[in-house]
């Protein structure tokens, strides 16, 4: 069965292409606009990975790592997020929250993929 | 519509379709839909010709010139019907089987034609156009694109942009107009 | 895999314009209230820039970088964002809406207001911003030969509750090395001391591989902060011990107070609806092919209830009444896709009252409700300019400067409100300001002075002040460089009135003004009454239809010879007949007043009777352009497609009723408001000119 994975993104078009990139190569996609819908589909939905980008409204990514460690099923789910080289200080503040880890903006479909394996083998 | 529009209207289709080729090698021969209004035969470039119908019932368009028919529906769309034999005053006959609306594209509209019936499709070469001498007043020479011989007859091609656009449609609101004044 | 990323770019160009709305609002917001949801700013340039880098905007990504770092600095609270900082943030949004409609057209921007603004936003960071690092994947050194690594790995014991597992990471050193693992057991604890979620293992790798290091390093990116991890290279010469300077310097991951706040919920409701982009020409496609659908339908149903016997048939007949209903339904849904929130209008408005009332001087609070309305697409892209002219007008002659609102012992901030809601099937606007309303005495002397009106008539002050949508006529003092041209009010007149739509004003000098812009939800669809006139088809809208009635003769009076009026229950209503009005060739339809049916219509509170020959009943109609192929027509508002498949034209009844009183010479409106209580009282005299009969004449009629 395919793995299902979780995007979470306030910004639709890099939801789209997460959500197309996954689709291609051979993942369930649910998808999410804020952190609050995040954290009710992961509840749900029960993904195996999480996406997530950090700058959201209603619920921001960090809040939203955070409560979803304190779901008994989500305590070692992987959990990435999305992310700019720059923000040195979001990265350890998302590890803090529970993130596994990152994915550096910009990024392109091939590098996704590459991050996802890295921390959900095939 | 009858048999014959239906083959006509694909006439029209397969000639339209063959035409951008043709025209790179033969920049000087364009086609040409022929029809008859009383004795004279009048030519109107294909491609701005979409179909051919048979006439039907018009709801008349208040206070409209007398060569505005009324508008029809065709196919979703609200169109004017124009009476040729009334805009260039000629003798009124009663409409018949062969009565025939020609619906041209022009400047985005969608205009009919009533014509008193199509005769065919005609290859008519540009070196062989004539212009057209001044009519007077009786026609908007304008209208006129030139005349080509045919065989024993004279085909006037009608330039449809300019009856539509240059003066038609100009003349056309003003003749409103002055209807309503 | 290859992903062609173009096409999320229209998705991606399209949400950056959103975001550059809210960056806008929140901007504009900030400056009003003082109080400013910086991270709800922050977030738009940040969704801005993270886009474009990914989609490859790199002139978007590199502007907005600058944005966002200047933002980043209010958030810390080194910048303060004062006036002269938020009109480059918002240039800045011009610079990059300039930048996006670039990318949307494939052109090339225009880099000097670019510049420009990046140069001033420079300036705020003290020319210090810090560059965007890339990451540097690329042009790797390439490690010759063989190497072998030994790495001491032990890992943070909460590494799991990150999702991070060693068995990953070895994994992923097995794909790139010969691995050699030992594990060693040493912190492991006692069984009741345990914790099940810490990790008491450490390892010991071996690693043999034609890789080079920071290959490996890649393994433990995720881990490397809070684990140990110790690399020592073995190389075929000589030992070399490397330490592991990954984790960078820790004084930078000291805690930094990072400005995350809880993000206000004012988005909400917003936020949870998704959306698809779809080209207006495709629905538009839709709704017309529907519209064919239903007239098929009526079509079917007729044919079918004409040739069957319909005892026999009570199934058949069933199964088209549902698809009726279904069609039905059909066209309705089709139609809401054209509608939109009259939002996307209003959002616009903010900005451009900042800008304005900046230039002029004045203090202004601007405050918009939209009351989650939604209109037709075209009556939302028609609005805009009207309500633009408005406001504007609300800003330069209705709001007084702060000195003379003072004086006028009023606050020094004017107040400018436009709001919207839902009344019956109309939308209405409202354009309220607090300033110094209108003058009724100084339009109406104007409009004497302009021969508009004669110096001795009384009229109302609304109706007085209709009078500035008149075609050149202007009150402003001075001519400014906002507004006061005198060009401008007629033509948000004739706008609103093209969109079938009505205004009102009501003012109260030194008080404010009241603009009340009333529009119909859709232009496309009319529910009519249809009705015949000889052989022709007329469909009158519904909304204006107060009843219908068969007149008697007695009742029906002709005033000046060439006006009839009706008299219904102590009034009299100017009749038009439709046959009249609507000269057709065959001019067909009844002439016997006793025969036919006069529908009582009110437009804009005038009552007329139109006379028709019968009524054919209600229906839902599509409304099909008329200048489409042909051109507009007095009195009509369009026309459609009846179920037989034959044109049928709609009335536009404040044309006709324009076209009527034109052709007449006389005010049917003068007529239409007056009352009369019966026959034998004495008329209600008003001493405007107007053409109202007295009783005695309309004796003298009645005798004729």
């Amino acid at each position: 069965m395919a793995k299902k994975i979780l995007t979470v993104d306030d910004s639709a078009s890099i939801r789209q292409m997460v959500s197309f990139t996954l689709k291609q190569a051979g993942y369930d996609v649910v998808e999410a606009i804020d952190g609050v819908q995040g954290l009710s589909k992961a509840k749900s939905e029960a993904p195996h990975l999480i996406i997530t980008d950090l700058n959201m409204p209603n619920m921001n990514g960090i809040e939203m790592i955070k409560g979803i460690r304190q779901v008994a099923d989500h305590k070692f789910t992987p959990i990435l997020m999305l992310t700019t080289e720059s923000d040195t200080t979001k990265k350890m503040e998302g590890k803090e929250a529970g993130a596994t880890g990152w994915i550096v903006k910009p990024f392109n479909p091939e590098q996704l993929i590459k991050v996802i394996q890295k921390v959900m083998p095939a | 519509m009858n048999n014959e529009h239906q083959k006509l209207n694909k006439e029209i289709e397969l000639n339209k379709f063959g035409l951008d080729d043709e025209r790179e090698e033969n920049e000087k021969v364009k086609q040409y839909l022929t029809f008859q209004v009383a004795d004279e035969v009048y030519g109107v470039d294909i491609l701005k010709v979409q179909e051919i119908r048979g006439w039907s019932h018009a709801t008349q368009m208040p206070n409209a010139p007398e060569f505005i028919r009324g508008v029809m529906n065709l196919r979703g769309s609200v169109v004017p019907i124009l009476d040729i034999r009334r805009r260039f005053d000629m003798e009124e006959v009663q409409f018949t089987p062969q009565t025939v609306i020609i619906v041209v594209n022009v400047q985005k509209r969608t205009i009919g034609m009533v014509v008193d019936a199509v005769s065919d499709v005609a290859d008519i070469s540009m070196d062989n156009i004539r212009e057209s001498p001044d009519f007077g007043a009786s026609i908007d020479s304008s209208f006129i694109e030139g005349l080509s011989p045919q065989g024993e007859d004279m085909v006037i091609l009608i330039n449809v942009d300019a009856m539509m656009k240059g003066s038609d449609l100009i003349k056309l609101d003003e003749i409103i107009e002055e209807h309503e004044e | 895999m290859s992903i062609d990323i173009s096409q999320f770019h229209e998705t991606f160009l399209e949400e950056a314009c959103e975001h550059l709305r809210d960056f806008e609002t929140g901007l504009l917001d900030a400056e009003t209230t003082g109080e400013a949801d910086l991270d709800s700013i922050f977030r738009a340039a940040h969704s801005i820039k993270g886009g474009a880098g990914t989609f490859g905007f790199d002139e978007i990504a590199n502007f907005t970088h600058v944005v966002e770092s200047v933002l980043q600095n209010a958030r810390d609270g080194i910048l303060t964002l004062n006036e002269k900082v938020v009109t480059e943030l918002l240039r800045s949004i011009d610079v990059i809406s300039e930048l996006i409609q670039a990318a949307k057209e494939s052109r090339d921007p225009n880099i000097q207001i670019r510049d420009e603004v990046y140069e001033s936003l420079s300036a705020f960071m003290g020319g210090n911003i810090k560059s965007e690092d890339k990451p540097t994947q690329e042009n790797k050194p390439k490690n010759e030969g063989f190497s072998l690594f030994n790495v001491d790995f032990i890992p943070d014991p909460h590494m799991a509750q990150t999702g991070n597992d060693t068995l990953n990471i070895i994994r992923e050193l097995q794909e790139i090395a010969t691995v050699k693992i030992t594990c060693r057991i040493d912190n492991v604890p006692l069984l009741h001391e345990m914790n099940e979620h810490e990790i008491y293992l450490s390892w010991l790798l071996e690693l043999e591989t034609s890789s080079p290091q920071e290959l490996l390093e890649e393994a433990f990116m995720f881990v490397e902060d809070d684990s140990t991890i110790t690399f020592t290279k073995i190389a075929n010469v000589d030992i070399e011990k490397v330490e592991n300077d990954l984790a960078e310097d820790k004084a930078e991951k000291s805690k930094k107070p990072t400005g995350v706040k809880q993000n206000k919920p004012a988005h909400a409701a917003k936020a949870e609806t998704a959306f698809i982009r779809v080209a207006v020409d495709k629905v538009d496609a839709l709704i017309n092919m529907v519209g064919e659908l239903v007239t098929n339908n009526a079509m079917l149903e007729l044919q079918v209830k004409k040739s069957i016997d319909i005892e026999e048939n009570q199934k058949m007949l069933s199964a088209i009444d549902h698809m009726n209903s279904h069609t039905r339904n059909l066209q309705e849904s089709i139609m809401a896709i054209r509608m939109m929130p009259l939002e996307f209008a209003f959002s616009r408005f903010p900005r451009m009252v900042r800008d304005t009332a900046q230039k002029l001087n004045k203090k202004i609070n601007f405050i918009t409700n939209d009351g989650q309305t939604e209109l037709d697409r075209t009556v939302i892209e028609k609005i805009s300019d009207p309500l633009n002219h408005l406001i504007r007008n609300a800003i330069d002659h209705g709001i007084e400067s702060p000195e003379d609102r003072l004086a006028a012992g009023k606050v020094e901030e004017g107040r400018i409100e436009l709001v919207a809601f839902y009344r019956g099937g109309n939308v209405v606007i409202d354009i309220i300001d607090d300033g110094k309303g209108l003058d009724s005495e100084a339009i109406f002397k104007k409009a004497v002075d302009k021969g508009l009106v004669d110096a001795n008539a009384h009229l109302t002050e609304s109706d007085i002040f209709k009078f500035i949508f008149h075609n050149g006529f202007s009150t402003a003092q001075a001519v400014t460089d906002v507004s006061g041209r005198g060009v401008g009010m007629d033509v948000v007149a004739k706008n609103i009135k093209a969109l079938n739509g009505s205004i009102e004003i009501s003012s109260e000098k030194g008080q404010g003004t009241k603009f009340s812009i009333s529009l119909p939800l859709t232009l496309a669809i009319v529910d009519g009454m249809a009705t015949k006139v000889g052989d022709q088809t007329y469909i009158i809208p519904l909304l204006n239809i107060v009843e219908s009635i068969k007149p008697q003769k007695d009742k029906i009076k002709t005033v000046n010879d060439n006006v009839e009026v009706l008299f219904i229950r102590g009034e009299y209503i100017p009749l038009l007949r439709l046959k009249k009005s609507f000269t057709t060739e065959s001019n067909k339809g009844l002439t016997s007043i006793t025969e036919g049916i006069a529908i009582i219509v009110e437009v804009e509170s005038v009552k007329v009777a139109l006379f028709v020959d019968e009524l054919l009943g209600q229906l839902q109609v599509v409304i099909k352009n008329l200048e489409d192929n042909y051109k507009p027509v007095e009195g009509l508002s369009g026309a459609t497609i009846l179920g037989d498949g034959t044109v049928a034209l709609i009335v536009d009844l404040q044309g006709l009723v324009n076209m009527s009183q034109r052709l007449n010479k006389f005010k049917l409106k003068e007529i239409g408001k007056h009352h009369f209580y019966g026959e034998n009282h004495e008329v209600q005299t008003h001493e405007t000119e107007s053409l109202i009969p007295s009783s005695q004449q309309l004796q003298e009629s009645e005798t004729l």
